[in-house]
């Protein structure tokens, strides 16, 4: 009994509320803004519902947080290998029974449809894959303690070796997006894996030149004409235009991209006040959710909502250096990359900074699957507190720094 | 958790390296957060006024209505081209539009409307039942995967894909009933217009019934309205129809040729504009000036207000100097006179008969009249035109302006004009002598020339001007620049030059070759360059007006329209045109105008207007009779084409105060008609009947009467 309750009170000191602020705040600003969104479609929709079901899907992902921090870090390590091999069989099941409708809307082979329910696999495979590759770095480096080019190229192997299948499936869903995830993830873990210098330079070096040899091909002419000579297509490149110049082609692909980007400029620094919307943007509910945040509430708002996803990452690492663990270090640095890179190309292509591709601003844009995945992720994070106490009373004495 | 913490311990470096990893982690993510403020900064502070002004902008649309069409009004104000007003079902189609509110409509208005069914393509049936949402959404399903995306896997543009969903579409749905087939048909005509554009959906036989029904049910019928629309009516029948010309039908709108001109000047593709002639060239005049009003639209493309910027004109009214009594006169004289020409035999290879009548001293068309002969199928139809787009050898009709270029080139006086009449002897055996006998007259002046119609009087001063060198039967010789001299002198006159008429397509004469300097010698008497009949009609007035060339009008006026729908106040009035003085003395000028006296009134016995000599007031003219060959335009190349007889006549009364002035031809009528004087019975009709009309007395000698 006594210990009952001594437990209860060591529970709520060990909820990371660090995370959950932020997280709450963000879900906050999410429902109201599909609110806005919602209110302004063209089509009528039904407002109400569109609200309710993501406040459900909130309810849902409160709920798999509450599971999933119940895991500690044995537990994660031990189901790494499933929860990964799961989501494999997921990625190479929804080869073959994605959702036709959905395809045809979006060009994607990315969703399960269960009647009216709609499931991407891809979202769950990252918090899976983030546990396969934290487990992995970690046993190769009580392998190699010294970090030699011979023993990080290894590790580098081995963290393509677990990607691979991942890229592959999402190549053939046709998912360009996510696949930039997934490298954003394995650039993150290899950053923090402690690999050396040696190897992570020349990775930089090349990162940047190719990067920047193909903005040359394609912002000029002659790098054009050698593209389409090696087999590039035109719309590949209306693509990029789109991207570079939208207000020049208000066809359709830059359609989007202006429209969102004259609905946050006009925004200007204090908005116009929640529920004020005078620019129509497509799919504003999901993709460019931003572009009502930016709208309503301008310059201030939507550097809040930036300001609130570095304070989330900021707890997180805040986090990881609290309870010093290895494993959790790399699940956080996977669950961080995930989160940034959604963040920074989410915003980023709605204020023209990055072209167009269809990822979704964490815990604000409506659909159930990504923010359910992204909220696996941020259980795995509050995992970390929550058992934290457990290593304090155990005789090991942790050193991170 | 042992096994874990115990390698985490194995080294303290790795700890190290992990937490400065994570801290450049948090670097990195806070550059790329910086950067995304920095974007959002330029874009919400700098650029943020621009933006918000390129939402704010409102785009302004200038939409303009059509105005009725000006009338043709005739010189005493009768109507000739009016306006019918016919009740009609307009449509205007609003920004924004769906395909699939246009179907709605027009099923809509097949209960209360219905409309010829014009052709119906295949594409313009498909289009309508696509724009179906269920049609297209079971078309839609029943496509393949395959032909929904390409090879990438990507979906396929909409365009391509609506090309596979047509072809998708089985036959048996095409095949539509009567209901279908009005609907299908309204719904390209909708469907057609321009954002904002009225188009008629139904302008022709709208019942009452039909009117009341649409009214009726207006408020669920978008866009939809009753409106006006109106047709080119010719309450005067076809007199003179073909210098009024014709419009075009909103249908056929701008004429392809003309096009760019068109929308450059402003008008839009399915405007209706004058596509000939007077209706033509008086487009500017006759098409009113448009209603406008300004619609403003927001950036996503609402209308917001719309203002009446202008109320709109209708056309200006063209009031015509023709008298439409007079103008029919005329058209039943040439045609009783070439039907008893017909009767008579002498119209097989003719091509029909023109005639014009002016006010010498102002150029002001009295009348003009064309009747044109299909020598092949032996047809006569309305040709006022070809008084300026045919152009005929005219013959003698001319010889005026030869005996006047004679006088300016200074080779004959007033005063000094008496020459040789012997014939002229080529070698070879051509001989070119007048009509009558050889040696008939061994001499003969100027006015006597003109009298008896002198060929060979002409040919002297021809050579006269040319510096020819001749000797009988032997050799000739004349400058080659005697072509152009000559020209020179008739275009003074008008002849081989456009009159300047306000009519669209008039032809500037046929110039003959100058290979052959004999032929400077024919050109001389008018048997070898062609002119029209209006260049005869300003050629006889320069000579009845003392000299001064008048270009020819047939609009006297533009005037207004007041709100009672009459003829209003005057906008513009036709003020008679010099175009240039010839180069004669009043002397010179008196010296024709005698001859052509004497022509009528004459005593010399091979005088050739003797049978309007009793006429009065009294008429002073001349004759022309032009050896012609028929042109057979199924057989071009005929070495030996049938010989033929161009007779004309130019004269103009009173001689002493001319208030008329004619030119008749009747072009290829037969050789046996050489003493057949039609050409000076129509021009008796058509003096006689312009005093007649003007209240002047007037009494005809015996026409019958043959000199």
């Amino acid at each position: 009994m006594n210990r009952q309750t001594a437990r209860e009170a060591r529970d709520s000191s060990r909820i990371d509320y660090g995370i959950i602020f932020p997280v709450m705040v963000l879900a906050l600003i999410g429902l109201a803004s599909i609110y806005v969104a919602a209110s302004h479609d063209t089509k009528s929709v039904n407002i109400v519902r569109m609200v309710i079901t993501q406040v459900i899907w909130y309810i849902v992902g409160v709920g798999i947080v509450a599971v999933v921090m119940q895991f500690d870090s044995e537990q994660l390590w031990k189901i790494a290998p499933y929860a990964y091999g799961f989501g494999i069989f997921l990625m190479i099941a929804i080869l073959f029974f994605y959702s036709r409708a959905y395809f045809i809307q979006t060009g994607a082979k990315s969703w399960f449809a269960l009647g009216p329910l709609t499931f991407q696999p891809s979202e769950v495979m990252k918090p899976a894959f983030i546990l396969m590759a934290a487990r992995a770095v970690r046993t190769h480096n009580s392998q190699y303690p010294q970090h030699t080019v011979r023993s990080d190229g290894l590790l580098i192997g081995k963290l393509v070796l677990w990607v691979l299948p991942i890229l592959l499936s999402l190549h053939f869903q046709n998912d360009l997006g996510t696949m930039l995830v997934f490298l954003a993830i394995v650039g993150g873990i290899i950053l923090v894996s402690g690999i050396t210098w040696k190897i992570l330079g020349p990775l930089i070096a090349a990162a940047t030149a190719i990067g920047g040899t193909t903005l040359a091909l394609v912002t000029t002419t002659w790098g054009r004409n050698f593209l389409t000579h090696i087999g590039f297509k035109a719309y590949q490149f209306a693509r990029i235009d789109a991207w570079m110049d939208p207000s020049n082609d208000t066809g359709s692909a830059s359609y989007q991209l202006w429209r969102s980007m004259k609905a946050i400029g006009s925004g200007q620094i204090f908005g116009k006040g929640f529920n004020n919307i005078e620019v129509y943007v497509p799919v504003r509910e999901s993709d460019m959710i931003f572009s009502v945040i930016g709208e309503n509430f301008g310059f201030i708002g939507a550097t809040l909502l930036i300001f609130m996803y570095f304070l989330l990452i900021y707890q997180m690492i805040r986090v990881t250096f609290d309870t010093k663990n290895e494993f959790y270090a790399y699940i956080s640095t996977g669950v961080i990359m995930m989160i940034l890179f959604h963040t920074f190309e989410n915003i980023g292509m709605n204020i023209g900074l990055l072209p167009l591709t269809g990822i979704p601003l964490p815990f604000v844009s409506q659909g159930g699957s990504a923010l359910i995945g992204n909220l696996i992720g941020i259980g795995m994070i509050m995992s970390m507190r929550f058992h934290y106490r457990s290593y304090m009373f155990s005789a090991d004495n942790e050193q991170f720094n | 958790m042992k096994f874990l913490r115990k390698r985490v311990k194995q080294s303290a470096k790795k700890q190290s390296t992990i937490s400065f990893r994570l801290n450049f982690l948090l670097f990195i993510v806070f550059i790329l957060f910086a950067a995304l403020i920095a974007q959002l900064g330029y874009l919400q502070i700098l650029y943020g006024s621009k933006l918000e002004a390129e939402v704010q902008r409102t785009d302004k649309t200038v939409v303009t209505s059509n105005v009725p069409r000006g009338m043709i009004y005739d010189a005493n104000g009768r109507v000739m081209v009016g306006n019918k007003a016919n009740n009609a079902i307009s449509y205007t189609k609003d920004a924004d539009v769906l395909s699939t509110d246009i179907y709605k409509t027009a099923n809509k208005l097949t209960q209360y409307l219905s409309v010829d069914v014009g052709h119906l393509t295949k594409r313009d049936k498909i289009d309508y039942y696509l724009a179906n949402t269920k049609n297209l959404k079971r078309i839609y399903r029943q496509i393949p995967r395959s032909q929904k995306v390409d090879a990438n896997g990507n979906s396929v543009s909409d365009k391509v894909l609506y090309k596979r969903e047509m072809a998708a579409i089985p036959k048996s749905e095409l095949k539509f009933n009567h209901q279908q087939r009005q609907a299908a048909q309204l719904f390209k005509i909708m469907s057609g217009a321009y954002q904002l554009s009225t188009v008629y959906l139904k302008n022709e036989d709208v019942s009452a019934e039909e009117i009341a029904q649409v009214s009726e049910h207006l408020t669920e019928l978008s866009g939809v309205n009753i409106a006006s629309d109106w047709q080119r009516s010719y309450p005067n029948g076809d007199s003179m129809r073909s210098i009024f010309g014709s419009v075009s039908s909103e249908k056929q709108g701008l004429p392809d040729d003309k096009l760019n001109t068109y929308l450059a000047r402003g008008y839009s593709r399915n405007d209706r504009v004058g596509t000939s002639y007077l209706e033509e060239q008086y487009e500017n005049v006759l098409k009113g000036s448009k209603a406008q009003s300004q619609v403003t639209m927001d950036a996503n493309n609402k209308v917001i207000s719309s203002k009446k910027l202008y109320q709109g004109k209708k056309g200006g009214n063209l009031v015509l100097t023709i008298n439409s009594e007079y103008q029919k006169q005329v058209e039943s004289s040439l045609k009783n006179v070439f039907n008893s020409a017909k009767s008579a035999g002498m119209t097989q290879y003719s091509n029909g008969a023109y005639a014009v009548a002016m006010n010498p001293k102002t150029g002001a068309i009295l009348a003009m009249a064309g009747l044109k002969n299909s020598p092949k199928k032996g047809t006569t139809s309305d040709d006022a035109l070809g008084v300026v787009n045919q152009t005929f050898t005219m013959g003698s009709a001319v010889k005026g302006a030869t005996v006047l270029g004679g006088m300016m080139s200074g080779v004959i006086t007033p005063t000094n004009n008496t020459l040789s009449d012997a014939p002229l002897y080529f070698s070879g055996g051509l001989i070119k002598k007048a009509v009558y006998p050889a040696n008939t007259y061994s001499s003969l002046n100027a006015v006597q020339a003109l009298e008896v119609s002198s060929n060979i009087y002409m040919m002297r001063l021809a050579m006269k001007e040319g510096n020819a060198k001749y000797e009988a039967n032997q050799y000739f010789n004349i400058d080659k620049s005697v072509f152009a001299k000559q020209r020179g002198y008739f275009h003074q006159f008008g002849l081989g030059v456009k009159t300047g008429v306000d009519l669209p397509g008039e032809a500037s004469g046929y110039p003959g070759p100058t290979n052959d300097l004999v032929k400077s010698l024919d050109l001389a008497y008018g048997n070898f360059d062609q002119y029209t009949v209006m260049q005869l009609g300003q050629y006889v007035s320069t000579i009845a007006n003392n000299g001064y060339r008048m270009q020819p009008y047939i609009v006297k006026s533009i005037r207004g329209t007041t709100s009672d729908g009459r003829l209003g106040r005057v906008q513009t009035q036709s003020t008679p045109k010099v175009l240039n003085r010839i180069g004669s003395t009043q002397e010179e000028i008196n010296v024709v105008k005698q001859g052509f006296y004497n022509v009528v009134h004459g005593s010399m016995s091979w005088g050739t207007a003797h049978d309007l000599k009793d006429f009065t007031p009294a008429i002073a003219g001349k004759t022309g009779t032009a050896q012609t060959f028929y042109y057979d335009p199924d057989n071009p190349n005929n070495t030996d084409p049938p010989e033929t007889l161009t007779s004309s006549f130019v004269g103009y009364a009173p001689a002493d105060n001319p208030k008329i002035a004619v030119a008749v031809v009747f072009p290829n009528i037969s050789t046996n008609a050489d003493s057949s004087h039609y050409n000076t019975q129509v021009a008796e009709q058509m003096f006689s009947n312009y005093f007649k009309d003007n209240g002047q007395k007037t009494s005809s000698g015996s026409s019958s009467k043959s000199a």
